[in-house]
């Protein structure tokens, strides 16, 4: 008798707990679940990147913060905390009106002091010494009033507007940066729509719905960013209802997810642009026709259909078609027995094992690839060795690890350990004068690494100086010419073995609303809601 | 070879299942001895225009994600398997032969010092420990192969200590004690020759387990590198065709459980063979 009573207890509780669970739910205190590929580690907006893992750290951030200004979907520029903004004649000054009535996720209020707080750290090299070439082109910020900002810059700057949406361009509460000195970077305070509960480094982030957002209500009461580095495993959980958004899908599971009902795959072509670097310090690429021959080996089509299931895209420019500047300046196109005469042209003949040679030195390169930093490396990068040898170039292949990789580039031209080396580039702020200086700007010092990511230490005065003279126009169509030509200088120069645009690809249940993927690669989840 | 040693052979091959363990075995060898000779297609030769083929009569095991003949790989990759663990078991018979001797012959100080030494290493479990010698030394065949031999080597060497106590005790190495042989020669004519049967048995069945200890590296992306075709790499890259092209896992994967399996028969046998304790009929 007593067992029985017992037992109807039991079911009483579960029934009521069954009943009550999906009330709780209904009541708005729904979490959103977004498993990532890397993990959050720091959101401050200054700070080293190295601390910041790509794209993770900035996604988090544009949870976090708001910023003056905002990418669309199509990456053009929409207000967020300033309303307008006016140029003045001679291109130096910016004059921005901020939104009313906002504040922080502390509850200090947002205003003109808290922008030339926040760009004053940004500019300066010894707190910020992540994305200089964003920010070293503004001299100061300046209160006019309360709701009313001045940016100068020290010259002309066109892309002023693409560094205020990136986000390192999210705004910190000047009041929590004093009080929490370095720990800000693990509890930071901004003015978006969610606030940091808790961040477990490289497991976990928690964030909560920020009441007073000045933009409405939020979504979800809370938004989970957890790190799931193993796609099959990301999947699972999204199939299962544990995860709502999962990044980095790998193309061949596309199908097994569009077949799924409750399901919805985001695929869409990216910025990031890919292609196999050339050391050209080496004395054997040269010859312009020993980069063009290699160029001319690789039938892009069959990678891009093979391996991407054709999620990527074909590119006719060292910037993708959607990045800001873009100008078409040639085709890739697949070539064999062309590429086999530029190289004889080149001295380079076949020698009895099939293997080129000149002066009786055989053709060997090494090939340098992370394993597991971007999509489908080290399948390209033996794609790459195999076309190579039909060619008659024997390449082997260094692989190293992704957190490695960055060591193997950041390093003097004499202490550069391969030959080539396969790279993608992501402008994060949209904008192809920062995508080229970043790649193919000439370094400062052959002492030194690499001022930016010129690893292949390209050198073409006539490309620094049109790339200098794009960054100092605020005339959009003038700026759109002198990229031009430096695109078409360096894509006849052939520093890279271009390869193709990335695509993003992003899978989320149905039932979540409004999620955003960026041609940047960034997934926001800032207006999803259920 | 005596006549009850020559039954008891006959006997232990007569079973069903030491049988098909023996010819698997010996096929696996001859796979792995052939390499890319006895492989359909050159294993490295990408055709991306055929990708994700399944088995056919052309490619017997389908292709993989690059166009590679999937049998082709399998082949070539039981030979890189089959000489890492047999590079790795002859390093830990070289840790751990020298080792076990000393210990189990000398006894005293070089014994508790040594087996000090191997209990040590033994409190770690060998998958971690080989992860750790990996991200150390570098990942790669060389690695592997140490990784390997010094994982497997202090549970031999405790083995092989242990063989050689009772056999010294033996009354055979006594009587040749007594007649003035020397060290040197009682372990190698009167010692060695006894405990070799037992530790044949005892390398077999760690080789079933090196196989797995290389695969999991492979797989965890700290063994055998790829393009280099490894059954651990190959079902590390192509797990993400689970759902699509389930043949891509299925074959490296039936590669290592058959192996296992016919590795095991053949050691159940060969402990068989040599255990001393098992009543042989007439």
């Amino acid at each position: 008798m007593r067992i029985r009573a017992g037992v109807a207890l039991l079911a009483v509780l579960v029934g009521a707990v069954l009943l009550l669970a999906p009330m709780v739910e209904a009541q708005g205190d729904r979490t959103l679940t977004y498993a990532q590929s890397v993990p959050v580690t720091a959101m401050d907006t200054a700070g080293p990147s190295i601390g910041t893992v790509y794209p993770a750290g900035y996604e988090a951030m544009y949870l976090v913060y708001d910023n003056l200004v905002a990418f669309n979907e199509r990456m053009a520029i929409v207000p967020q905390l300033a309303t307008a903004w006016s140029v003045s004649k001679d291109g130096l000054t910016w004059t921005f009106k901020l939104r009313r009535g906002v504040v922080f996720q502390d509850g200090t209020p947002f205003n003109a002091d808290a922008v030339v707080f926040h760009i004053t750290r940004q500019i300066d090299p010894t707190v910020n010494p992540s994305n200089r070439p964003l920010w070293d082109p503004i001299a100061g910020a300046r209160k006019v009033d309360d709701s009313t900002v001045a940016i100068t810059t020290k010259q002309p700057f066109g892309a002023l507007l693409n560094t205020l949406a990136h986000a390192s361009g999210g705004i910190v509460s000047p009041a929590a940066v004093r009080r929490l000195g370095d720990g800000f970077a693990r509890a930071p305070v901004g003015a978006g729509p969610y606030a940091v509960e808790r961040l477990e480094t490289g497991s976990e982030l928690a964030l909560r719905r920020f009441d007073r957002y000045w933009g409405g209500t939020p979504g979800y009461a809370r938004v989970v960013l957890r790190h799931v580095p193993d796609p099959t495993t990301r999947i699972a959980l999204l199939q299962a209802g544990q995860a709502d958004v999962i990044n980095a899908v790998p193309p061949e599971s596309v199908p097994q997810l569009q077949a799924a009902p409750d399901v919805e795959v985001i695929a869409r072509p990216a910025l990031r642009t890919f292609g196999f670097a050339f050391n050209l310090n080496r004395p054997m690429f040269q010859d312009v026709r020993v980069r063009q021959a290699f160029s001319l080996a690789i039938n892009r089509p069959a990678v891009i259909s093979a391996i991407f299931k054709g999620f990527a895209t074909q590119i006719d420019s060292p910037l993708s078609r959607l990045t800001t500047g873009h100008a078409a300046a040639g085709q890739l196109t697949y070539d064999v027995s062309r590429a086999k005469t530029l190289l004889a042209e080149a001295g380079w003949k076949p020698g009895p094992d099939g293997v080129l040679r000149r002066d009786g030195a055989p053709f060997d390169i090494s090939v340098l690839t992370p394993v597991g930093l971007f999509p489908k490396d080290i399948e390209v990068t033996q794609a790459f060795q195999d076309f190579l040898r039909a060619v008659g170039v024997r390449a082997s292949i260094n692989r190293v690890e992704p957190a490695a990789f960055w060591d193997y580039l950041r390093v003097p031209p004499d202490r550069l350990r391969w030959d080539m080396a396969l790279f993608g580039f992501n402008p994060s702020n949209g904008d192809g004068a920062y995508h080229l200086a970043s790649l193919f700007e000439s370094n400062p010092s052959r002492s030194e690494p690499p001022k930016v990511w010129n690893f292949a230490w390209y050198s073409n005065p006539k490309v620094d100086a049109w790339l200098h003279q794009a960054d100092t126009t605020v005339v959009p169509a003038q700026r759109t010419r002198l990229l031009a030509q430096a695109q078409r200088a360096i894509w006849a120069d052939a520093p890279y073995v271009w390869l193709y645009a990335e695509n993003a690809i992003v899978a989320k249940r149905k039932a979540v609303k409004d999620v955003q993927v960026l041609p940047i690669v960034f997934t926001i989840l800032r207006n999803a809601k259920p | 070879m005596s006549a009850t040693a020559g039954r008891r052979l006959t006997r232990v091959l007569r079973a069903p299942v030491t049988a098909a363990g023996t010819i698997l075995v010996a096929a696996y060898l001859m796979l792995g001895a052939g390499g890319p000779w006895t492989a359909p297609y050159d294993p490295d030769a990408q055709d991306l225009g055929a990708a994700l083929q399944p088995p056919s009569p052309r490619h017997w095991l389908g292709t993989d994600d690059l166009g590679r003949d999937l049998a082709s790989r399998v082949i070539v990759a039981a030979r890189v398997d089959l000489a890492v663990v047999v590079l790795g078991l002859a390093v830990a018979v070289g840790t751990a032969l020298p080792v076990g001797l000393v210990a189990g012959y000398a006894g005293g100080t070089a014994d508790r010092a040594l087996m000090g030494l191997s209990d040590a290493a033994l409190t770690f479990p060998s998958l971690v420990l080989a992860v750790v010698l990996v991200s150390l030394v570098g990942a790669g065949l060389r690695s592997v192969v140490l990784a390997l031999g010094l994982t497997t080597a202090p549970a031999l060497a405790r083995l092989i200590r242990s063989l050689v106590l009772t056999a010294a005790r033996a009354e055979y190495v006594e009587a040749a004690r007594a007649l003035g042989a020397g060290a040197p020669r009682m372990i190698w004519r009167h010692i060695l020759p006894n405990i070799a049967g037992r530790v044949a048995v005892y390398m077999t069945l760690a080789g079933s387990y090196a196989v797995l200890t290389i695969t999991a590296l492979g797989f965890l992306g700290l063994g055998v590198q790829p393009p280099t075709a490894e059954w651990g790499n190959m079902l590390a890259t192509t797990r993400t065709y689970l759902a699509t092209a389930p043949w891509l896992i299925a074959a490296p994967g039936a590669a290592i459980v058959v192996f296992i399996f016919a590795v095991n028969a053949v050691g159940e046998a060969l402990r068989d063979l040599f255990d001393p304790r098992l009543v042989w009929g007439p």
